[in-house]
């Protein structure tokens, strides 16, 4: 099915890229596996955690979110977003899957977002996710998302940490769905804007 | 779906916020338009760098440590079975359908027996979307996933040398696939989700936990149709860990399906539904 790649050194992998990571993982390297499971595990926990609230899911999630990788290396596109995304965007659908399988109760997912509320933003990027250039990354989107206006604000924590659709965020806030478009469609584009120096070299 | 409609709807997709019907237009559209096709990437990094408003909270050590060592036998026992292939496992059974029977039950009847049995079971169905295109699926990869979701932890953990697979995602991701799930609150409690393939009119169930079926008794799979059919999908016996996986064809009217129903019967199966189902799911 795969070719299997022989590894290299251990000291090497510190020094590729993720997407030099995910091109190994899909030759079938176990050990770039391990690597960027050590480089990106509190990325993906924090995020699990962060939608599910309870650690036994999360580490459900993390686990399969790293063994999609495992199994999907080959399908990464680097021209569709960077590794983060691809990881994040597994782990949060599996998240948010679970939430709404575990209990087809709306409210729990709405209660997912009050818990948080503004303690994202609030919260010094006090503990560390990595190294001085995952701090620096943490502070760049914090200070974008904290500079939009907070409806627009609202509108993607509301998307994306509670899964909800522009309808059912409009119904939740009592917008009207024009509204919450536009004021998504602005968030993302500034967004997008201010994260630009990211795509450099987050890959 | 036009360009301008697209790139209105761009940011919306990168937050998975859209509806299913605009996801499957704008995804057919970004197929075909590299300009959207790159926009899609960037508004994506940016969506998911949200991710970091999470707190940063580090995996508690040891479970972090049980993960990895985990992940990398999973991921060694894959390679090794890829090099010498397990042998092919039992293909599953393709029950021809018998013609449609009628019975005394009402589906209100049995969807309302089955609630009070199944005490705190939630049903829920949900339909994905109709009508999309195969190459925007490809692109997809996330709406692949989405799609393997049901399937994926029993056949990656219990065999993953099931050669069908690819059939079954096949079966499962085509154009027009209604999904039947009757799911339940607790991991421990049985569950069940149907993968309707409208196109080719088979049906991919799966399930899991349910108790062994005693002595001389076995699990039979039902569709219910508007019209008050009941349709045998066949019988199917649970593994060890109590997971089943059944695959029928039948043809059957995109909208005629009121329920799918999972009911205890004597070993052979029964020409209509004797008991109260053990799992239920309405269509709707
Ligand atoms: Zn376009």
């Amino acid at each position: 099915m795969r070719t299997p790649t022989p590894s290299i050194p251990a000291r090497d992998y510190v020094a590729l890229t993720n997407a030099e990571l995910v091109h190994r993982i899909a030759g079938g390297d176990q050990r770039a596996l391990g690597a960027l499971y050590d480089r990106q595990v509190t990325l993906v926990h924090s995020l699990a955690l962060r939608l599910l609230g309870d650690a036994d899911d999360a580490e459900d999630v993390v686990e399969e979110t790293f063994w999609q990788v495992w199994r999907h290396a080959a399908r990464y596109d680097a021209s569709r977003g960077s590794v983060s995304t691809w990881m994040c965007s597994i782990a949060r659908s599996r998240a948010l899957d679970a939430l709404r399988a575990a209990s087809r109760r709306p409210e729990r997912i709405a209660t997912s977002i009050e818990r948080a509320d503004d303690s994202a933003l609030a919260s010094p990027s006090s503990s560390p996710l990595g190294g001085v250039e995952e701090n620096e990354q943490r502070a760049l989107v914090r200070g974008a998302v904290a500079e939009l206006p907070p409806e627009q604000r609202e509108s993607i924590e509301l998307a994306y940490f509670g899964g909800l659709s522009q309808s059912e965020i409009a119904e939740r806030t009592g917008q009207p769905l024009g509204t919450i478009k536009t004021r998504i469609r602005l968030a993302m584009m500034k967004l997008r804007a201010r994260l630009s120096s990211l795509r450099e070299g987050a890959t | 779906m036009t360009h301008p409609e697209a790139q209105e709807l761009l940011a919306a997709l990168s937050l998975d916020a859209t509806s299913s019907e605009e996801r499957a237009a704008i995804l057919a559209h970004v197929a075909e338009c590299d300009a959207c096709a790159r926009e899609l990437g960037e508004l994506r990094d940016a969506a998911h760098a949200m991710a970091q408003l999470a707190p940063a909270v580090p995996m508690d050590p040891a479970r972090q440590a049980r993960v990895r060592a985990h992940l990398l036998a999973r991921a060694a026992e894959r390679a090794e079975s890829a090099v010498a292939p397990a042998p092919k496992p039992a293909k599953p059974v393709a029950i021809p359908m018998p013609p449609h029977r009628l019975t005394r039950f009402s589906t209100a009847r049995l969807v309302a027996a089955a609630a009070i049995v199944l005490i705190g079971v939630a049903l829920a169905v949900y339909a994905v979307s109709a009508g999309q295109r195969a190459n925007a699926m490809q692109r997809d990869t996330q709406r692949l996933l989405v799609a393997q979701r049901g399937l994926e932890r029993e056949i990656a953990a219990r065999d993953s040398a099931l050669a069908d697979r690819q059939a079954l995602l096949d079966a499962m991701t085509g154009a027009a696939v209604q999904v039947i799930e009757a799911g339940a609150p607790s991991a421990r409690q049985p569950s069940g989700k149907m993968f309707w393939d409208q196109m080719s009119g088979q049906w991919t169930f799966v399930a899991h936990n349910l108790p062994r079926a005693a002595p001389n008794r076995t699990y039979q799979l039902w569709l219910i149709t508007r019209a008050q059919r009941k349709i045998s999908a066949g019988v199917f016996a649970t593994s060890a860990s109590g997971d089943a996986l059944v695959i029928a064809h039948y043809p059957l009217a995109k909208d005629s399906l009121a329920a799918i129903a999972v009911i205890d019967e004597p070993s052979g199966g029964s020409p209509e539904p004797t008991t109260t189902p053990v799992l239920v799911g309405a269509s709707r």
